[in-house]
């Protein structure tokens, strides 16, 4: 579990600390003061020797421009990643995490070094590495480096170009096999959600998915996919729900139980892993979220997963609260961490000072 | 919930009726309803204030900037101190050993502001009845009455009046206050309409304080 992150020189972070993590996290903020950044950092740093989420990012955000001056192609628009969008030669950003056997990191640096020098380098100081087979004569300008290092003192270390197609990269990523990813995001992909419950059905995880659903309709018997693969549908579908003895399409019940079926298939998917949900609270009541967060609790410390979640919403930081006054809580279960621009550090509530706000109007986001 | 820069944690109802005119007889706007130049937080009770982790938790709001804490003194105001004192500690790890005359204020981590004041000066047993004691117009009569005043509590106490010890200075300000002019008016109002004076060299040190504290200019 990480128990305190540090970030230097990424988006709008000069340097940004979270000293005091717990087991299950919300992050609170303002609009735009980089609640989503951080989210992407842990995933990055947890993602060991796997460029893929550094790579989804940039394509998510659509940080890169297509080129018809250098062979049409993408660039990476990769001075978005660094704080305050500049770019100097040697620019790096870090992230660096505290976990129980120590300290694990991950830089991106900018590099002159060809390919070449970047393989005799790496072997003569030991690291393992990895580049993509790409054509030489094709790369233009600027080269990157991401380099992972374990707390084991093992280092890996990725070449990039920057003028790669993003299509081209995504799709040899696609073909690696998929070791244990260690962090789990919440995907509004139908076919990504078929394939997770397809992961834990006739598991025992499969009644924590239904536990969830009954929060918010307590008829739910059992659901199933609609179909396996290739699902072509927009929205909320894939899935049939028995409902009360009725055979139901998941579509027409409502975001709620849409979103409850998201967030708990992307957190059992993950044991001894990390979860990172996003506006955690979209499209959930007060009281259902109260019932989320019990269960997200509970499976959270069953499954030994680490969440984090991020809200700008008073209610659900205040849901968060009610559940931190239960008895079986511990100290180190929940905390809600403050972002504000311009800050060093975020500011941290204990399960007892949650509790103390919510009941001592007490404004914590 | 609101936003609030500046806020002061109090015993009671009657600090947070009564503070608001001390402080703007003393020609410091107080702001509106909604938008007050302090925020005045009844903590209903001063073992809710002295609470380390009520104050940790004060001292994270969102947009805090200065928070005071004004407790009554009772009748053992080092032991009062004491406590407050080591409620803060986790916050405050540099806090005196002793609170100052005119007041405690310092500077946390974060760069909040804390203060905190022992009615009726830091020193003396006493409580915010004790304070507005001390601000008695200066004219004989005032005196007098007062001497007055405390001659029959101390009368009507023999007398089998029901009131505890430590209320005595209510008793009395309240004895005081319905012999004037217009009759038993509440302590806001008796500052208001300057039947105590809330100019009094006395209430200096106070209005002081919370001017350093709250950055009032």
């Amino acid at each position: 579990m990480l128990k305190s992150l540090k970030i230097e020189n990424f988006r709008c972070f000069e340097e940004f600390e979270l000293p005091q993590l717990g087991r299950v996290n919300l992050i609170v903020g303002k609009n735009n003061s980089g609640k989503t950044s951080i989210l992407e950092a842990i995933n990055i740093l947890n993602s060991p020797n796997n460029p893929k989420p550094f790579i989804d990012v940039i394509e998510r955000r659509g940080e890169y421009y297509w080129s018809e001056k250098d062979g049409n192609r993408e660039i990476f628009e990769v001075s978005h990643f660094f704080y305050g969008h500049k770019m100097e030669n040697e620019s790096r950003f870090q992230i660096v995490g505290d976990i129980d056997g120590g300290k694990v990191d991950f830089s991106f640096s900018l590099t002159n070094n060809t390919l070449q020098q970047f393989v005799e380098n790496s072997v003569r100081e030991d690291k393992q590495y990895k580049f993509f087979n790409y054509d030489a004569s094709q790369s233009l300008g600027k080269s990157s480096v991401l380099e992972w290092k374990g707390f084991d003192n093992s280092v890996f270390s990725f070449f990039l170009p920057l003028n790669i197609q993003i299509n081209q990269i995504l799709h040899v990523l696609q073909q690696e096999p998929k070791n244990n990813p260690m962090v789990s995001l919440v995907s509004s992909d139908v076919n990504v959600v078929i394939a997770q419950f397809n992961q834990i059905v006739l598991t025992p995880e499969e009644e924590i998915l239904y536990e969830s659903l009954r929060f918010i309709e307590p008829g739910v018997e059992r659901i199933a996919p609609v179909a396996t693969q290739g699902y072509r549908g927009n929205g909320n579908g894939g899935f049939i729900v028995l409902v009360n003895k009725q055979r139901v399409p998941i579509g027409s019940m409502g975001y709620g139980i849409w979103r409850m079926l998201e967030i708990t298939l992307a957190m059992v998917n993950v044991p001894g892993g990390i979860l990172l949900i996003d506006e955690i609270d979209t499209g959930l009541h007060f009281s259902v979220m109260i019932d989320l967060w019990k269960l997200i609790l509970a499976t959270a410390k069953k499954l030994d997963i680490q969440v984090f979640a991020t809200t700008h919403n008073s209610d659900c930081w205040k849901s968060l609260a009610e559940v931190a006054e239960f008895e079986n809580v511990l100290n180190g279960d929940i905390t809600i961490q403050r972002i504000e621009k311009g800050k060093k550090k975020s500011v941290a509530f204990n399960r007892k000072e949650m509790a103390i706000a919510a009941q001592s109007d007490i404004e914590v986001r | 919930m609101a936003i609030h820069q500046n806020v002061l944690l109090v015993e009671g109802m009657d600090e947070v009726r009564t503070i608001p005119y001390l402080i703007e007889e003393n020609g410091i706007d107080w702001g509106t309803t909604k938008n007050p130049v302090v925020f005045l937080k009844d903590c209903e009770g001063y073992s809710n204030i002295i609470n380390a982790d009520r104050i940790s938790t004060e001292l994270k709001a969102d947009g805090i900037r200065s928070l005071g804490i004004l407790l009554d003194a009772d009748e053992q105001p080092y032991d009062r101190w004491v406590e407050i004192r080591e409620a803060c500690r986790k916050s405050l790890p540099n806090i005196p050993h002793d609170i100052p005359e005119n007041g405690l204020i310092l500077t946390d981590e974060n760069g909040i502001r804390v203060g905190i004041w022992i009615m009726p000066d830091n020193k003396l047993p006493g409580m915010l009845e004790t304070f507005l004691g001390y601000l008695l117009p200066t004219s004989t009569s005032a005196s007098a009455l007062w001497s007055l005043a405390e001659q029959s509590i101390h009368q009507a106490k023999e007398s089998g009046a029901p009131f505890i010890e430590s209320h005595r200075q209510k008793a009395q300000i309240h004895t005081w206050l319905a012999w004037q002019k217009p009759p038993g008016r509440q302590l806001h109002q008796a500052i208001q309409q300057r039947i105590l004076d809330p100019t009094h060299p006395e209430a200096a040190k106070f209005v002081a304080w919370f001017r350093q504290l709250y950055d009032l200019g």
